[in-house]
């Protein structure tokens, strides 16, 4: 397995995420897709039409790669990020479903896999059920799907970012909210959550790491 | 001289310097990195890091280029497939010289 804090490649995969800027741009996304979900709600359509905008995650490099050739890269420098490769062991159902099993080699593309789609697919679950008791029960699994996926790879989870997004979707399903509108407020509180996870690693990031020319001219 | 001198003896010092072989292995893992990133993960000077990889470059194992990323003037650094080869050649022979030798603990009786 492994180790990412020790082989280069394995730290240049945990690097792509010391800034926070791959989960505030998926956060983005979905507050987007959320806030459109929305608007087709209030003009009476179904918002579950929003859902696709969520394939722009998949077109999420080059926006992330120009936010840190501005933000990180002056400071911290450049490394090619491990994405896509070819050499990556095929993901079986098996190995997804095995939390022991390390699901996957260096490829930092996995993190929008395995934290876009099971909050995605819990926000679009949400719209079609009207059992009540489901609701809850579906973000509870979809947090612990995100933790057991990630656990292993180069951007790990802890608990405690996990608790609130499982406490504050659980009361937003458990809220009276009608159930055609369910979706979009999810995908936003999901995209709401990363943003701030995001946001605060950027701020440490920042604070952690001056440009190197203010550096110099504060010394 | 023993197969273990000889190893020894036959050793690429272009690579057995130990910043060099710092900066080979993380070109190595990574693909390609800048010179900023280079000097911050093998804890280098500027300096060092210029004087080393000039040698890396002028042996033919490492290639440097000047680029952009948007606007941001970059000094990308990679490995050569000739850098590459030596590498693990000298995988290879360290390899072997370590294995013939006899198992230490680190104490003496």
């Amino acid at each position: 397995m492994e180790d990412y804090s020790v082989s280069p490649a394995g730290r240049a995969a945990a690097y792509w995420f010391a800034d926070g800027l791959p989960e505030i741009v998926c956060g983005l996304v979905m507050i987007l897709c959320g806030g459109l979900g929305f608007a087709l709600w209030s003009v009476g359509l179904s918002p579950l039409w929003s859902f696709p905008g969520l394939l722009l995650l998949w077109k999420d490099r080059d926006i992330i790669e120009f936010l840190k050739a501005h933000l990180t890269y002056p400071r911290t420098g450049y490394v090619r990020p491990p994405m896509n490769s070819d050499d990556a062991p095929p993901r079986t159902v098996g190995t997804l479903m095995s939390l022991s099993a390390p699901v996957s080699d260096r490829n930092v593309t996995h993190f929008r896999n395995n934290t876009a789609i099971p909050l995605s697919l819990a926000a679009f679950w949400t719209g079609l059920t009207d059992q009540t008791w489901i609701w809850p029960v579906t973000v509870c699994a979809a947090v612990v799907a995100m933790y057991a996926l990630n656990r292993r790879l180069e951007r790990p989870y802890r608990w405690w970012e996990m608790v609130p997004l499982a406490l504050a979707g659980s009361a937003l399903m458990l809220s009276n909210l009608p159930r055609g509108l369910r979706p979009s407020p999810a995908l936003a509180l999901a995209g709401a959550w990363l943003l701030a996870l995001g946001g605060g690693k950027l701020v440490w990031y920042l604070h952690g790491h001056p440009r190197p020319d203010q550096e110099g001219a504060r010394a | 001289m023993n197969g273990q001198a000889q190893e020894i003896a036959e050793l690429d010092r272009m690579v057995h310097e130990p910043a060099r072989l710092s900066i080979l292995l993380i070109l190595d893992g990574v693909g390609e990195a800048d010179f900023l990133y280079l000097q911050r993960e093998g804890g280098f000077t500027q300096g060092n890091l210029s004087s080393h990889l000039a040698k890396l470059e002028e042996a033919g194992y490492v290639e440097v280029k000047k680029t952009y990323k948007g606007k941001l003037p970059l000094t990308l650094c990679s490995l050569t497939t000739k850098g590459d080869r030596a590498l693990a050649e000298y995988s290879r022979r360290m390899l072997s010289v370590l294995q013939t030798a006899p198992q230490r603990s680190g104490k003496r009786p």
